[in-house]
């Protein structure tokens, strides 16, 4: 990146700056991306929405709906994701997404891809199981999994000693 | 071999193995034991009094040895055992490392080392990369990758395990997660044929180590949790063609079941029973895999192996017996056929597998030798069966059992503890817990002391069926599982010395975690195996004395071998690399907030990270001071091209 590349970018960004409104319907579109990010300087290693491009991010529609986050716990069950991910996200098969520490990042739209298409190291594809309404009741769950506010019905205080019973099988010695 | 191995030596040999270049015989006719004054000679153990204070009576056994470890289990009958003595209970503590070698891989590491004259070959975790090393100084002399799609481990239930190459013929045989046996040479590491077996798609997946006999390639298929239907396959070595292949759930004609089949009980016998004990359609998903250990006696003829869990866990979901899962089959090698079988727990309801290794050995039994069949089983019991005719002689508890009151040997029959049954309802105290009294952790014999010693779990669980559906490539379980330590300290692992004669413990060692590695027993009466608190250990065979410990990289799951290296020393050999089921939590898994993660059992190893990160690699012992010279040069692998 020359000296001369970054000013003009500086000045492209102060244009858009000043056509703000006129811009944003494409931005939605995500179709802006490339003539937009000619103004960053550098290739940001982390999927989802980036600072810099104030595009405007995909939201998940029924955000703050429960009734629909309660249909996508009863998903995650239904489709096997506890038997990859755990019942509340500690992993398994997968590794640990309760602390949102998502491989293939923890934008809705990307988590929404995911259950979509599925990801090259071992998690299949749901599109064609689930309609459109569903992924994005089961992405309501999964978000609140990824900020760790899905508590499981009990835990152990410590690791627990069996009780010697009655009938219990010893071996002879 | 001309005459029987058993008159010439008046003892058992491992079945098929091959002509020696070596003999190295056993160093002492017999073990001072302190209760002994007299030699005890040959006397059978079943004869002895049954006091806790029974001594071991160690037999000359003059096996013989090449120094070689050409497959996972030593040998076709399994009892990973060594002739070689150079190592033994007078100097193994002053072993130390010779060499190590790092695979590049951070997953459990379960495989077996194998040894064929200067060259060792081993399989890594997923990708399940292939290397082969000089014996001496684990220098590297090819390396082979085979691609394996990444997309298979999100079908391994129990981390992206591989249990071992074999090695037959010039040729090194072995499994890749994504459902490919391939044969490589030996001599150059160049890819021979590769043959497609499964479908990740399917759930399945391949992790056990293939044991070849007679020009055929025996391996099996994983996925018990994710709704497969289990099967075993025989490859003709030479191309890779299918030979043939058995299921074990369906009708007779896909279980290979036909006109040779007479299984010793009476409930084995009736017709299509892969059918007519499940409910309609449910054996197409009723798992029955083959991820363990399968073993080969060349005399009879025949082929062991066990069928793993039926699926789903939730055994509401599939009354009847299920068969044939949680069973043992014994097939003609030539063309599969079933001779006999038995089923160990019909309608498992715990996640019984009964994938554990099968040891033949001949021994008296109550005054008649026989050729026996040892099983130390999953679901808590030592079996021993009669290998010709499939009859149980003994099944004794080695551990705490409350599944079940004992087994029936007129029926054969496990009599089931209802209280412990989990078909929709919870049942608390089930002991042992899912993974068993063993697991898939091979033990060894000695035919020395006579003796098995096997690396075992100490856990109970609580375990409740659940709802579940089925989704191919997607888990099949439909059980909610925890775990925990069985009566005692709050330890979870065990080493136990058991005397399969007289059906009880010799001597015992508590471990913190399941003992998740292999044993090894040699003719220097020394006993290794690992754990996952990162010891490497060799114990004294007749009394469990620790003789020499050393602390690896990361905990130990793999297996234990023993060889002769080109330069005619004995070397020792372990990989170390935490993981498998057992060693999940150490993955980087959240057991204490989410404690039915790993199945259930992480949550019993939610310490285990105070003891072990990941790692993967082998480490290799011999004695400082072994003498270089004529004894065991072995040279290059036979008939390699």
């Amino acid at each position: 990146v020359t000296r001369g590349s970054v000013l003009v970018a500086l000045l492209l960004l102060a244009a858009a700056c000043a056509r703000d409104d006129g811009t944003d319907e494409l931005r939605e579109t995500g179709f802006v991306a490339g003539r937009v990010g000619a103004l960053q300087t550098e290739a940001p290693l982390f999927p989802g929405p980036q600072p810099g491009l104030r595009l405007v991010p995909i939201r998940n529609p029924l955000e703050g709906d429960e009734a629909a986050r309660a249909r996508g716990e009863q998903l995650w069950t239904w489709m096997n994701c506890a038997g990859c991910h755990g019942s509340v996200g500690g992993g398994g098969i997968s590794h640990p997404i309760r602390h949102g520490n998502f491989i293939y990042g923890m934008d809705v739209a990307n988590i929404f891809l995911s259950i979509l298409q599925g990801r090259p190291n071992g998690m299949p594809a749901f599109g064609g199981m689930l309609t459109e309404q569903q992924i994005w009741e089961l992405v309501l769950h999964v978000q609140a999994i990824g900020r760790g506010e899905v508590e499981a019905d009990w835990q152990e205080p410590t690791i627990r000693v069996a009780d010697r019973e009655p009938g219990m099988l010893e071996a002879r010695r | 071999m001309a005459i029987s191995p058993r008159e010439a030596l008046g003892f058992d040999i491992p079945s098929g193995a091959v002509p020696p270049r070596q003999a190295t015989r056993a160093l002492f006719v017999c073990l001072a034991v302190p209760a002994l004054a007299a030699c005890p000679g040959d006397r059978p153990a079943a004869e002895q009094p049954p006091a806790a204070a029974a001594p071991v009576a160690v037999v000359d056994a003059q096996v013989e040895e090449d120094g070689q470890w050409p497959m996972a289990a030593k040998n076709h009958a399994s009892t990973r055992y060594s002739g070689l003595t150079e190592i033994n209970t007078q100097n193994v503590h002053t072993l130390r490392l010779a060499w190590t070698f790092a695979t590049g891989t951070l997953r459990g590491h379960e495989a077996a080392p194998v040894v064929i004259g200067d060259r060792m070959y081993l399989v890594t975790p997923f990708p399940n990369n292939v290397y082969a090393l000089d014996t001496r100084d684990g220098s590297v002399i090819w390396k082979y990758e085979p691609e394996t799609d990444p997309a298979s481990q999100g079908v391994a239930c129990c981390d992206v395990v591989n249990r071992g190459v074999a090695y037959d013929n010039g040729r090194i045989f072995f499994n890749t997660l994504d459902n490919y046996t391939i044969a490589l040479s030996a001599a150059t590491g160049a890819e021979l044929w590769r043959t497609k077996l499964g479908d990740i798609n399917r759930g399945e997946s391949m992790t056990m180590a293939p044991v070849v006999a007679r020009g055929l390639v025996l391996v099996g298929n994983s996925g018990g949790e994710f709704g497969v239907r289990g099967w075993i396959t025989a490859l003709n070595a030479a191309d890779g063609s299918i030979a043939w292949r058995a299921y074990h759930t369906g009708p007779d004609r896909d279980v290979l079941i036909g006109a040779r089949f007479r299984p010793f009980y009476e409930a084995d016998r009736a017709p299509d029973l892969g059918v007519t004990t499940w409910p309609p359609d449910e054996w197409r998903i009723g798992g029955a895999t083959v991820w363990g250990w399968i073993s080969y006696d060349a005399e009879l003829d025949l082929v062991f192996y066990g069928t793993a869990n039926p699926g789903a866990w939730n055994p509401a979901l599939r009354p009847g017996d299920n068969k044939w899962s949680s069973a043992i089959f014994a097939r003609d090698l030539a063309t599969g056929e079933a001779v006999w079988a038995y089923q160990f727990t019909p309608h498992d309801e715990h996640d019984y597998d009964a994938v554990m290794e099968n040891i033949l050995v001949e021994l008296p039994w109550q005054g008649e030798v026989r050729r026996l069949l040892l099983r130390p089983e999953r679901n808590g019991f030592v079996y021993v069966m009669d290998r010709e005719t499939g009859q149980v002689l003994s099944a004794e508890p080695y551990g705490p059992v409350t599944w079940a009151f004992g087994v029936d040997l007129e029926t054969g029959r496990p009599i089931k503890n209802e209280d412990k049954a989990t078909g929709n309802r919870l049942a608390r105290n089930v002991c042992p817990a899912a993974p068993g009294m063993k697991d898939w952790q091979p033990s060894a014999y000695s035919h020395r002391t006579r003796l098995l010693y096997i690396p075992h779990n100490h856990m109970c669980m609580d375990y409740e069926g659940v709802e579940v559906n089925y989704i191919a490539g997607t888990p099949y379980v439909g059980a909610s599982v925890v775990m925990y330590a069985a009566p005692g300290d709050g330890h979870r692992g065990k080493f136990t010395a058991w005397d399969p004669l007289g059906q009880r413990i010799v001597w015992q060692i508590d471990e913190r975690f399941p003992v998740w590695s292999g044993a090894v027993a040699t003719a220097g009466d020394v006993v290794f195996y690992g754990t996952m608190d990162r010891w490497f250990k060799a114990v004294h065979a007749v009394t469990g004395e620790l003789l020499w410990q050393h602390r690896v990289g990361s905990g130990i799951v793999g297996q234990p071998v023993t060889y002769l290296g080109a330069d005619g020393r004995q070397y020792v050999a372990i990989f170390s690399g935490i993981g498998g089921w057992a060693g999940a939590a150490a993955l980087g898994l959240l057991p204490v907030e989410d404690p039915t993660i790993a199945l259930g059992f992480a949550s019993a190893m939610r310490d285990l990270p105070e003891h072990t990160a990941e790692g993967g690699t082998l480490y290799v012992f011999a004695l400082p001071d072994a003498p270089a010279g004529p004894v065991g040069r072995t040279g290059g692998p036979e008939g390699a091209p």
